[in-house]
């Protein structure tokens, strides 16, 4: 039993890295589950493995990557599950009514809200980059690489709700306006278009954004004046 | 510094060369006696996560393996960067308890 969900998790880590470890690693899960029987105990193994598969593929990224660039393509895809997850609640599980637009204050809310979330994370993983290899340039990058992989994972998931789930898409209000005021006779070309003419703006201009909030976050949050005397363990 | 830069894996890798200092063990062996002297249990992510690193570092280096278990060995590097980290933080801990006595 404990094989087979181990086995499972070990295969998200880098094919590389499981040449090398992998059987080691099996072996030890398999021994710290015996210590572990409890269904707590088990799911804390599985956790730790999830978070070691995440390590290890930022470890075996392409060593020729910048490490700063790399590190905001991972936050970026990392803050697109999430953002891509909350697409398909608010469009297909939880759509909005047939008379609710995005401009009810209500909705104007919550959007500002997200941008203000979103923001705040772009500007922290620029600050994070700047604080780990000390330049400015680091926290631009990492900005501007999670700004435009986001926009990207957004872009891929607009196209996919909007396809996969037309029949629901199509009964939202602005959507159903915009639509009957375009002379469009196919409202999935017309969605398409709309969303790709888009993302011709939206993700230079992510990606513009992401790399200022990232030199704006590093720059509040810059590093440490003395980073090389170990003083406590997290610092090793 | 040869410890530094190791992020969430730096306390684990101070454990495990601590563990290592006292002889060759593999993964398993690792996990019991770390939790043993610093009551700390390493998650299995973590300690590969770890020890990995400390391979790419030559601070540790593997042995042949028994059967699926193969057991790791300080390294003279490991052992000396070990060596730095730790009397560093003697000296931080000389100090804070110097000061708290002072203080009381």
């Amino acid at each position: 039993m404990t094989g087979r969900w181990a086995a499972a998790l070990i295969t998200l880590y880098p094919r590389a890295w499981r040449e090398r470890y992998g059987d080691e690693l099996t072996e030890l899960v398999a021994a710290m589950a015996g210590d572990h029987p409890s269904r707590y105990g088990r799911l804390r193994l599985a956790a730790d493995l999830v978070r070691g598969a995440y390590d290890a593929h930022l470890q075996h990224s392409r060593s020729d990557m910048n490490p700063a660039l790399r590190r905001g393509i991972i936050d970026g895809l990392a803050i697109s599950a999430v953002l891509a997850t909350v697409l398909v609640l608010s469009n297909v599980v939880f759509p909005a009514g047939p008379t609710e637009s995005d401009n009810d204050p209500e909705y104007l809310v919550q959007i500002f809200g997200a941008y203000l979330v979103i923001a705040a994370l772009l500007a922290l993983i620029g600050a994070r980059a700047r604080r780990r290899w000390d330049s400015e340039k680091a926290g631009v990058l990492a900005g501007a690489a999670a700004g435009l992989v986001m926009a990207l994972a957004l872009l891929v998931a607009s196209l996919v709700i909007d396809n996969a789930w037309l029949s629901i898409v199509s009964q939202q209000h602005d959507k159903k306006v915009a639509f009957e005021a375009s002379g469009w006779t196919s409202m999935r070309a017309y969605l398409n278009v709309r969303t790709l003419l888009g993302a011709l703006v939206v993700v230079p201009f992510a990606t513009f954004v992401g790399g200022f909030l990232g030199a704006v976050g590093g720059r509040f949050w810059k590093p440490p004046q003395d980073s090389a005397a170990p003083v406590s363990w997290s610092k090793a | 510094m040869d410890l530094a830069g190791l992020g969430r894996f730096g306390d684990p890798a101070v454990l495990i060369l601590s563990s290592l200092a006292g002889g060759d063990k593999h993964g398993y062996a690792l996990v019991k006696d770390i939790d043993e002297f610093a009551g700390m249990r390493l998650g299995p992510g973590t300690l590969y996560g770890a020890l990995s690193r400390l391979e790419q570092r030559g601070l540790v280096e593997a042995l042949a393996a028994d059967d699926r278990r193969r057991p790791y060995r300080i390294t003279p590097h490991g052992a000396e960067a070990l060596r730095d980290y730790l009397r560093h933080a003697r000296t931080v801990v000389d100090v804070g308890l110097l000061r708290l006595a002072e203080a009381t």
